[in-house]
C-alpha cells in the first residue's frame, strides 16, 4: 500500500510503511491554483510516485516522496 | 415478566467433548449450564437461566463455511434473550469464533450476545467494536472473575443499562465516545493530575495515548506492469446523494462503487462528505482526491496492468482506531480475495 496524505509526519508516526506526501488537506490529490492540464499533470507525477514506491522495498514508516 | 432464556457458547474443550483431537467437532447442543456454565448460573443467579449449552470445535468454528450458521441456528432454536460466549481468554480460535456468533447473534437473532477475552488477544482486537467483551485474565485462571464480569455485563446490558467506563465496568473499551458534563474544568483536573505526579502519587489519565500496531511492510511489488491496484479513500467520497449514507464522522462502515467504466470523478456524480475539512476544492473535482483519472491515464499507459473494478471508501473523520483498523482488515480480504497487488490509499 502507498499513503498518500499531507499528514506525513501523523502517517509514520501510526506506522504507514509507504508514504507519499500530498498537496493539501483540502486537495491532497490536486492542487486548484494551476490551470486544469498543469493540474492533471501534478496529479499524474504524483500517482506514479506512489505507484514507484509499491515497488520500493522498505523496512518500516518511510516517506518515500 | 419472565425470567430470560440465556444460551451459553462454549468451545469442544470446555464444553467436555475433548482437547485439540476433537477440534473438528461439528456444533452441537447440550441441556443446561456444564462446565464454565456452573459458575456462569451461580453469577447470574435467579435474574437469568442458562436453557442450554452451544458448542463447537474450534478448527470447525473457524474454518468451516457455514460453521457460524450451523451455531447461529442451534441457538436461535433455543429462542434466547441472551447469548453469553465463553469467556475465551487469549485463545486465538476460540476467541474468533465467539466474537464472531455474538456479533451475528446480535445482529441476525436480535438477542444480547456478551463475550469474554483476554484485551491482547488478536479476536478482542477484531470484535471489540462491535461486541460487548468482559476484558478477562489470558489463562483459565480467571475464569471465576470472567464468568462474574461477563454475567454481570450481560444481564445489565439486557437490561438496557448504562454501562460506566471500561475500566470500571470490567470490559475492553469498544472506542465509543460518551460525552458528559464534569463538575471539575479540564484545566483543573491536568494541573491536579499534574501535581500528584509531581508528588509521586497515583493518578490516572483521562486520554490514554492509543496503541499503535505496527504491520510490517508488505513487500515490494515485483513487477509493476503485471500488477493490477485498487483505490482507497478515507475522504468520505460517496455517489452524490450518499445513497449509503456514510457518516461525515465516526463512520459506521466502509463502502464500494463499481468503478469500471470511469475515467474520472465528476462533481455531478461523486461528492465528498467528510466533515473533517473545507471540502469545496474536493467537490469541484473529486479527482483532488480520490485520483481516478491520473489512475487510468497510468493504467493506458501500461504502468501497471489494471485498476481493480471498486473503489472503496470510508470517512477517516474522528474515527476510533480500533474501528478503522476492522475497516482495513475486512478491506484486506476482499482485496486478497480479487487478487489485488498493491493499493493506493488517500486521505485529507
Amino acid at each position: 500500500m502507498a499513503y498518500i496524505t499531507t499528514l506525513d509526519a501523523l502517517a509514520r508516526s501510526v506506522g504507514a510503511n509507504r508514504i507519499i506526501r500530498g498537496k493539501a488537506i483540502v486537495n491532497v490529490t490536486g492542487d486548484p491554483t494551476l490551470p486544469p492540464e498543469d493540474e492533471r499533470q501534478y496529479r499524474k507525477k504524483l500517482i506514479r510516485e506512489a505507484l514507484e514506491a509499491l515497488r520500493t522495498p522498505v523496512d518500516g514508516p518511510t516517506i518515500l516522496a | 415478566m419472565s425470567t430470560p432464556r440465556v444460551v451459553h457458547y462454549l468451545n469442544q474443550f470446555f464444553a467436555g467433548v475433548g482437547s485439540e483431537e476433537q477440534a473438528d467437532t461439528p456444533p452441537g447442543r447440550k441441556e443446561g449450564p456444564i462446565g464454565p456454565g456452573l459458575p456462569l448460573q451461580a453469577a447470574l443467579g435467579d435474574r437469568a437461566q442458562v436453557v442450554a449449552t452451544v458448542y463447537c470445535g474450534d478448527n470447525y468454528a473457524v474454518e468451516r463455511e457455514g460453521a457460524v450458521d450451523e451455531i447461529l441456528a442451534l441457538i436461535a432454536r433455543e429462542h434466547p434473550d441472551i447469548l453469553i460466549a465463553g469467556p475465551a481468554f487469549a485463545a486465538g480460535r476460540y476467541g474468533l469464533a465467539c466474537g464472531e456468533v455474538c456479533a451475528r447473534a446480535e445482529a441476525e437473532l436480535g438477542i444480547t450476545a456478551v463475550s469474554g477475552m483476554h484485551a491482547e488477544s488478536t479476536a478482542a482486537d477484531l470484535y471489540r467494536t462491535r461486541v460487548l467483551l468482559a476484558s478477562t485474565r489470558d489463562t483459565a485462571l480467571g475464569m471465576a472473575d470472567a464468568v462474574q464480569t461477563m454475567a454481570r455485563l450481560a444481564l445489565a446490558r439486557y437490561q438496557g443499562e448504562t454501562l460506566g467506563p471500561p475500566a470500571e465496568a470490567g470490559y475492553i473499551p469498544t472506542g465509543e465516545r460518551v460525552y458528559f458534563f464534569h463538575e471539575q474544568p479540564a484545566a483543573e483536573r491536568a494541573v491536579a493530575m499534574l501535581l500528584a505526579k509531581v508528588r509521586g502519587e497515583p493518578y490516572t489519565t483521562e486520554w490514554a495515548v492509543p496503541q499503535y500496531h505496527r504491520v510490517d511492510p508488505a513487500p515490494p511489488i515485483g513487477d509493476l506492469a503485471s500488477a493490477r491496484v485498487a483505490l482507497i479513500t478515507t475522504g468520505g467520497l460517496v455517489p452524490t446523494g450518499n445513497p449509503d449514507r456514510l457518516e461525515a464522522a465516526y463512520a459506521s462502515k466502509w463502502l464500494k462503487y463499481p468503478i469500471s467504466g470511469l475515467d474520472d470523478l465528476v462533481p455531478e456524480h461523486w461528492t465528498s462528505i467528510h466533515g473533517g475539512f473545507n471540502t469545496t476544492n474536493i467537490n469541484e473535482d473529486p479527482d483532488r482526491m480520490a485520483p481516478l483519472d491520473a489512475l487510468r491515464a497510468l493504467e493506458r499507459e501500461g504502468v501497471f496492468r489494471e485498476l481493480h473494478e471498486l473503489m472503496y471508501t470510508t470517512t477517516g473523520n474522528t474515527a476510533a482506531i480500533p474501528t478503522m483498523r476492522r475497516f482495513g482488515q475486512e478491506m484486506v480480504r476482499e482485496l486478497h480475495a480479487a487478487e489485488v497487488d498493491g493499493v493506493i490509499l488517500t486521505s485529507a
